[in-house]
């Protein structure tokens, strides 16, 4: 019986690993929402961020549009989920930026992976993962068309070619 | 003359002043939507007199952001301007019995009845964003349902007519200066009056709206508590065919009755506008023509508008 309920167990945190979205290495990140002017959108895409569960807290510079965030600890995070939130608000991204902090993260190649999801280096070639950095996402909504362009052919190949956790999500960083 | 100087002055403003615009237009739709999960509901208001009676007319909007791209609107208009059925005396005959009608007298008192229900879904097909920038087009299509005794030729599906309509509509935000362009088409259905055997066919109508906007305070914003003032120009053009009456299948002459016949008109709509704690938006607007005039209401017309939004959880 206690064999039994302990291989239950270690099936459930199995499970848990694989499905949780990355961990609590996320404290925060920087949006810069573009397409917008008016403090009434600016309102709307911060009403739209904080909807998410792991979203703590939103500091909107109502000038630049550059929204400021502070995720839950413990809570996991999507960036992606983050993303999505600004164009539900009927605006686009120009540039994300997160803090992540290093604890015990390996390097493979170029990526490391954190939960689910696998977090893919971009144009460094010496890296320390330690302590708190900070990383910019590149990706197609992500940023400017033309900032992007530049990556777009290399991110198309190496997301072809790579196997990451079903569940999970292949993210391309600069650090 | 005075309207031309008034003009001039917003369109010199736009050019030569660092200023911030909103697309927040009083009077035409942005080619932007509300957010996914978001209603807006809109009460507007509108009056003009009208050979001594006051013309009232609402309309309660309910615009819901179904995807970040497509939003759907159903407005419920009331109004003072129709009367249940034709007036007596819309339709005469001369002595060999054939119809006629010289139209409705002006000023003539009608009850506060509900008038139609409008549904409009919009799809903003195009988005090019950067910051403080945008240009994007959307388009849309316009389904209402009413029977109005309508006595003019102009068409309006928010109101007036039961019908279809289709636009395009072309929005840009350059450094916070705003400019849409709102063009399309109306085709509205026929009023059918049973008991007296009477169908009127309204003309078809073609529309190209302009709209200009800019942020008059605060110069740099602080909070979202402060108001925001804007200031608006919006320029309605509008161009329709004549109605065709019909009594009991017998066409009905129209006696040189410039309401019932076609016609097209320029008409131009300042407006104030205040958006409070950066939700709650009260629109001031005043429309006067500056070519011909629309005959389905009179000159100066008043808008007031109010317009809050609600906003709902998704599951995330």
């Amino acid at each position: 019986m206690t064999r039994f309920l302990f291989s239950k167990f270690a099936v459930l945190c199995i499970a848990l690993t694989l499905y949780l979205p990355t961990m609590a290495q996320f404290s925060g990140a920087k949006l810069n929402v573009v397409g917008l002017t008016c403090s009434a959108c600016s309102y709307a895409t911060e009403r739209s961020i904080r909807q998410l569960k792991f979203v703590q807290d939103v500091k909107m510079d109502l000038n630049s549009n550059i929204a400021e965030i502070t995720f839950k600890p413990g809570e996991p995070v999507s960036i992606d989920q983050l993303v999505l939130k600004v164009y539900d608000a009927g605006f686009s991204v120009g540039k994300v930026t997160a803090t992540y902090h290093f604890t015990n993260e390996v390097l493979t190649g170029k990526s490391w992976s954190a939960g689910s999801d696998t977090f893919m280096i971009l144009g460094t070639d010496a890296v320390e993962l330690k302590g708190d950095k900070q990383l910019v996402f590149v990706a197609d909504k992500y940023m400017k068309k033309s900032e992007y362009k530049p990556y777009k052919a290399y991110i198309n190949t190496e997301t072809s070619q790579s196997k990451p956790n079903p569940s999970g999500r292949l993210y391309f960083v600069v650090m | 003359m005075k309207n031309h100087f008034l003009v001039f002055f917003l369109f010199s403003s736009f050019l030569h002043s660092g200023i911030r615009a909103q697309e927040l237009f009083p009077n035409n739709d942005p080619a932007s939507n509300v957010g996914k999960n978001v209603l807006a509901v809109r009460a507007s208001s509108e009056f003009f007199e009208d050979a001594g009676q006051t013309r009232s007319f609402q309309a309660y909007k309910f615009m819901f952001g179904l995807s970040s791209k497509w939003m759907l609107t159903e407005t419920f208009s009331f109004s003072n301007h129709h009367s249940p059925r034709l007036p007596d005396g819309f339709i005469q005959h001369d002595p060999l019995g054939n119809p006629y009608t010289d139209g409705v007298k002006r000023g003539s008192p009608y009850p506060y009845l509900f008038e139609s229900l409008d549904v409009n879904i919009k799809y903003r097909f195009l988005s090019h964003d950067s910051e403080h920038k945008h240009f994007r087009m959307a388009a849309y299509l316009d389904l209402a349902g009413g029977n109005e005794a309508h006595y003019e030729a102009e068409p309006e599906l928010i109101g007036d007519n039961g019908g279809a309509g289709a636009g395009l509509i072309a929005t840009l935000l350059l450094h916070k200066f705003a400019a849409s362009i709102n063009t399309g088409g109306i085709v509205p259905s026929d009023y059918t009056d049973a008991f007296s055997g009477v169908v009127i066919s309204y003309g078809k109508a073609a529309y190209l709206n302009l709209s200009l906007g800019y942020l008059v305070y605060p110069g740099t914003y602080r909070s979202y508590n402060q108001t925001n003032i804007n200031l608006y120009a919006e320029f309605q053009c509008k161009a329709y065919d004549g109605m065709v009456i019909s009594e009991n299948g017998k066409e009905v002459m129209i006696q040189n009755v410039p309401a019932l016949e076609s016609g097209s008109y320029v008409e131009f709509r300042p407006s104030v506008q205040f958006i409070i704690r950066s939700n709650t938006r009260i629109d001031l607007c005043v429309a006067t023509h500056i070519y011909n005039r629309s005959w389905a209401h009179n000159d100066p017309a008043f808008f007031f508008t109010l317009q809050q939004s609600i906003f709902f959880k998704s599951k995330s």
